[in-house]
């Protein structure tokens, strides 16, 4: 009985923080034997090895009581819960886009064969775990108090956005700023190298000795266009943290589309800014699908020069109303 | 889908939660260690899992309302509890809280 006993405990203690593993389990040694005497004093003898171990069972299985001696007893409790779903919410639209989109224009250049397409959903798996992976690691530091949230916590109701007389052009709400910001630290990823994604197939993979590549200017405004994205997540952050500081998110969109401005002025005269690199014969094979990339470059460009000014030309508008 | 037997447990365990703290904290007026306590709250109708009173005495006595010495009886070492001053501080405001909300909810009830 005692070595069931000692069993028991050992395998308790095992599962204890060190500083009071001793302690707890003296204790615990001294519970079990309060609960033998008991049960022994009913029955009027001594208890035998399948009685003790219904005893013990009934205390609990040793991860069970170690557990209840933790200091915490959630990953992510109840109160930063609804935080954590709505992250992860946002992750998994992030991870679907940052998979299915490049395999959509995969699909649309000729690039993709069943192999590829099956691949794109254990892209989707692999990427979906790791952001949510993130976000509960994120979640449980948060919990933990190692990430402090101090900011967060005292929010105030004016800093919630106005209502809007219905909505306004070019309103963004917070949902677009989380949204943003989660894109954008994933552009940020990948344009660093820090992650790796299922874009990169489009560049770096090709038939045979094919091969599609950034064109060199890109690489040469490598810094400005990794700070223009900063400062893109500043002005989302800004909105997702006090979304009633409108003259700050007015001013922070203002330097981010004068950059944009300026990133379209240097980019058009530089273009193609996709190169493909195919064999003699191959190359001239090519000629629809690089007049279809470049014609699309040409329609980005156009759309971000006339985003950026219609959004310099709103926020200058806000910045001067102050609303 | 819950039953009504589920979701009834699951509502009187957490009314009883709280409460069990309370109970706890008024029994160690007296210096007691744990199996001791278990069958005084036991005797007054109060039950509660060992699982559980261990657990809430440590963290109790972490919070500072308890404290605790290691002493030998019937032969055996055992841990004995007892309210701190701070514990019996605490222990004043949350009876008048106890009796403030059964005060309020009986005429209701």
């Amino acid at each position: 009985m005692s070595d069931l006993i000692d069993r028991y405990l050992a395998a308790v203690a095992a599962l204890l923080p060190k500083a009071q593993r001793q302690d707890i389990a003296a204790e615990l040694r001294d519970l079990i034997m309060n609960r033998v005497e008991e049960t022994e004093g009913r029955l009027g003898r001594r208890l035998d090895k399948r009685e003790t171990e219904d005893l013990l069972r009934e205390i609990g299985h040793p991860i069970a009581v170690a557990g209840r001696y933790g200091p915490r007893q959630s990953l992510i409790g109840p109160e930063l819960y609804p935080f954590w779903e709505f992250a992860v919410k946002v992750m998994l639209v992030i991870a679907a886009m940052a998979t299915f989109i490049p395999g959509g224009v995969l699909l649309v250049i000729g690039d993709a064969d069943a192999h590829r397409i099956g691949g794109l959903f254990g892209d989707f798996v692999s990427l979906a775990f790791s952001l949510v992976g993130v976000a509960t690691l994120v979640g449980a530091a948060i919990e933990r108090g190692w990430i402090k949230v101090d900011e967060f916590a005292k929010w105030k109701v004016a800093d919630l956005p106005h209502i809007p007389r219905g909505r306004p052009l070019f309103a963004k709400s917070r949902f677009d700023a989380v949204f943003e910001l989660a894109a954008l630290a994933l552009f940020v990823g990948w344009w660093t190298g820090a992650m790796k994604f299922p874009i990169g197939a489009m560049f770096d993979a090709g038939r045979g000795d094919l091969k599609v590549i950034l064109a060199p200017v890109l690489t040469t405004f490598y810094w400005p266009i990794l700070v223009l994205a900063l400062l893109q997540m500043v002005s989302a952050a800004i909105t997702v943290i006090r979304p009633g500081a409108v003259r700050a998110r007015a001013a922070a969109e203002i330097v981010c589309a004068l950059g944009g401005v300026a990133l379209v002025a240097v980019l058009w005269p530089a273009q193609p800014l996709i190169v493909f690199q195919a064999p003699e014969g191959a190359y001239a094979a090519l000629g629809n699908l690089r007049r279809s990339v470049d014609l699309s470059i040409q329609v980005i460009l156009v759309v971000m020069a006339a985003i950026s000014l219609t959004t310099l030309a709103v926020n200058a508008w806000r910045l001067a109303r102050g609303r | 889908m819950p039953t009504d037997t589920d979701i009834f447990e699951s509502l009187r365990l957490e009314l009883r939660r709280g409460t069990l703290i309370l109970a706890v904290l008024a029994q160690l007026r007296e210096e007691r260690y744990g199996y001791s306590l278990r069958q005084a709250l036991q005797a007054v109708g109060v039950e509660i899992d060992e699982g559980a009173l261990y657990p809430m005495l440590r963290r109790l006595e972490t919070q500072g309302l308890l404290a605790s010495e290691w002493r030998e009886e019937d032969k055996r070492k055992k841990r004995f509890y007892q309210l701190s001053d701070e514990g019996r501080r605490v222990l004043a405001r949350l009876a008048d809280e106890w009796r403030a909300i059964n005060a309020a909810l009986e005429p209701l009830l």
